[in-house]
């Protein structure tokens, strides 16, 4: 891609594709406790969302939302 | 913590006109804790020592000389000299030995497993003392008061309280407007404990004797098991040492060793030893030497420098506590928090709201539940004599892996740590008097770090699970050609192969992007340029669809060079500007 070529896009306007991530705690997967993963779970649910941590404009961002059983 | 950020910008290349302001400005931020320890020190030591309420001139004296050495091995030799060489691309502080010790992408074993758990709970321990700090130093300026009017003992905590509330509250508007006067302020302040200290010091001369490490060695040996006691309350004259390394990042080394050797160490020094020769004279000035150094006249205004230069330290103890967070966040270790930039794009002018009213919480708790300075003395010191002795130990892998010679190092460093450790089992005396506070915070803190950093590590496992390698996914887009609308897309993704969400691929959600920039942010330890190119094959092959790949790495740890604006880690429509810069750059 030359130089330039993204400048005639409208980087006001581009879409900004973030992960939601939603975790359920299972105990699934070694490495941490039942209780522990219920804790990483809750800390996870309380995160920020990376949109609003690199404070994209909400009307800019695009979520994708998953499921991960761990 | 303006002046951080004014002079956190500047080119590391000192001249004798840059460093002048440099030093002033750090005096503000670095100073503030370890320059407010004369108001309490001496009178907990003094005290420590003489339990049945007389203090011997031997006591005098050997504290004095301890207090003396202490600050010329631990504060001038350990950390202005030696620790604060090993920074990490110009960071420093505990997160950032942990950086250098274990390597983000370094290969993990058990050694280094253990550093990481180690070098963790010496940085939640600057959340533990980060508590007492401001309590303690705030009550005991205020405690002042009493001096001449005892009647004035049932205000000291409620106007703690309510300064310290006020402190905690105005955080959210940021320090810029005023940070400009806190390094004047703190010269002020060294210079008129100084001039107090010569007076004390001409009216006992015999106190000089204290510049020999003898008078400390035959106290002490002669004091028995109070000598540990005594030790754990001299140890409150070096703490905030601690804040030269974790500070060293805004201002560079120079700044700090010269405003240190120049102005803050001589003032303490003047100034203990001024105090030592009040109670010398008069054992009755052992409640409180400082405020009694000074003519009544000088009395109120006293105070009030007094309490002006424990909200400084306040303050850059709270701003410290930010900074720390923003770092575990980038490090991997604590969850995204809301941070708010408060000066635009000024570096460390930041404010996260949760550590703010945790902070809070916890020390107008610790001043409410210990009541007074004496009571925190207590609590305090544990915490930042076990994150000084961890700060060694770290040091130490640290230098053996720089290869420096291993005979020197073991030497060196294995005299300062026993000397810290010397200090923590001093300050360990404590544990039940309400050490435990600070080592319950920082405990507590460490474990949800240690929770999170291994949740996201299976997180990373199952994440990869559902990508895509990127030859699969440019093979894919070229067998079936997606529908192209015009506009710039931008994916965020943690890691820097494959594709992220297979999903996102193969579930008609592709065709969307045209040029799809994979913008990657890559968190951890981001030691390079901050923006490199990923992948060659958009030259080489030519690919129709292939998508551009480029990697921005915003705001990793040791990012203050690297010249993009990223590291203010937020993507603002006033930040996106740069960035866009580089991405016309590598694309």
């Amino acid at each position: 891609m030359a130089r330039g070529q993204i400048a005639k896009y409208d980087l006001s306007r581009a879409i900004y594709y973030t992960g939601h991530e939603t975790i359920i705690a299972s105990g699934g997967r070694p490495g941490l406790a039942r209780w522990r993963e219920e804790l990483f779970a809750f800390m996870h649910h309380n995160a920020q969302r990376p949109g609003a941590y690199f404070k994209i404009p909400s009307a800019q961002i695009m979520e994708i939302g998953v499921e991960f059983e761990i | 913590m303006s002046a951080t950020a004014k002079s956190g910008t500047a080119a590391r290349a000192w001249t004798a006109t840059s460093w002048a302001p440099a030093a002033l400005a750090c005096m503000g931020v670095v100073f503030g804790d370890i320059g407010t320890s004369p108001l309490y020190t001496l009178n907990v030591a003094a005290k420590a020592a003489s339990p049945s309420g007389q203090v011997s001139p031997e006591a005098v004296l050997g504290i004095v000389s301890l207090i003396f050495w202490s600050l010329i091995i631990v504060v001038s030799i350990k950390y202005a000299i030696l620790i604060m060489r090993a920074d990490n691309h110009g960071e420093g502080g505990i997160l950032a030995l942990l950086a250098l010790v274990s390597p983000r992408r370094a290969k993990q074993n058990k050694r280094r497993a253990v550093m990481v758990v180690i070098g963790l709970v010496g940085a939640t321990l600057l959340y533990g003392d980060g508590t007492i700090t401001p309590a303690i130093s705030v009550l005991s300026a205020i405690e002042g008061i009493k001096v001449y009017a005892p009647q004035m003992d049932r205000a000291v905590i409620p106007l703690t309280v309510f300064i310290l509330a006020v402190l905690f509250i105005i955080q959210r508007k940021g320090t810029s407007w005023i940070g400009g006067i806190f390094g004047p302020i703190m010269l002020v302040w060294f210079v008129v404990t100084g001039v107090l200290g010569i007076v004390g010091i001409a009216r006992t001369p015999a106190v000089l004797a204290a510049l020999s490490p003898l008078p400390a060695i035959t106290y002490l040996w002669q004091a028995g098991p109070i000598a540990f006691v005594v030790i754990g309350a001299a140890f409150l004259a070096v703490t905030g040492g601690e804040a030269f390394y974790a500070d060293m990042g805004h201002f560079g080394p120079l700044p700090i060793r010269v405003a240190w050797f120049g102005v803050a160490l001589p003032a303490l020094i003047l100034n203990y030893f001024g105090q030592g020769g009040l109670l010398l004279s008069g054992p009755g000035a052992i409640d409180s030497p400082f405020y009694q150094l000074a003519p009544e006249w000088l009395h109120y205004p006293l105070v009030v420098l007094a309490t002006t230069a424990t909200v400084i330290a306040s303050q850059s103890i709270i701003s410290g506590a930010y900074s720390m967070t923003q770092q575990a966040i980038q490090l991997g270790f604590l969850p995204r928090m809301n941070i708010v930039h408060t000066a635009g794009g000024q570096i460390g002018q930041i404010y996260v709201p949760f550590v703010n009213w945790a902070l809070a919480t916890a020390t107008l708790i610790a001043v409410i539940g210990f009541g007074s300075s004496d009571a925190l003395a207590g609590a305090y010191g544990i915490a930042v004599s076990l994150l000084m002795a961890i700060t060694t130990l770290m040091a130490t892998f640290v230098a053996l892996h720089w290869k420096h010679n291993p005979i020197l190092v073991y030497g060196v460093n294995g005299s300062l740590l026993a000397l810290d450790l010397l200090f923590f089992a001093s300050t360990s005396t404590k544990l039940f008097e309400g050490g435990w506070f600070p080592l319950l915070i920082a405990l507590v803190i460490a474990f949800l770090m240690l929770t999170w950093r291994k949740g996201e590590e299976i997180m990373d496992t199952v994440r990869l699970e559902v990508r895509e390698p990127t030859e699969k996914f440019v093979e894919h887009l070229n067998r079936n050609p997606p529908l192209r609308v015009p506009g710039v897309a931008v994916v965020l993704g943690r890691m820097a192969k494959g594709v992220p969400l297979r999903a996102f691929a193969e579930y008609k959600m592709q065709p969307r992007p045209v040029r799809k920039c994979v913008a990657r942010r890559r968190n951890h330890d981001g030691n390079t340029a901050s923006v490199g190119r990923r992948s060659s094959r958009g030259h080489s092959h030519r690919q129709r669809h292939h998508a551009p790949r480029v990697a921005l790495r915003l705001h990793g740890a040791a990012q203050r060079s690297s010249g993009t604006r990223s590291r203010y880690g937020a993507w603002t429509d006033r930040e996106i500007r740069p960035l866009t810069g580089d991405l016309l750059h590598w694309s």
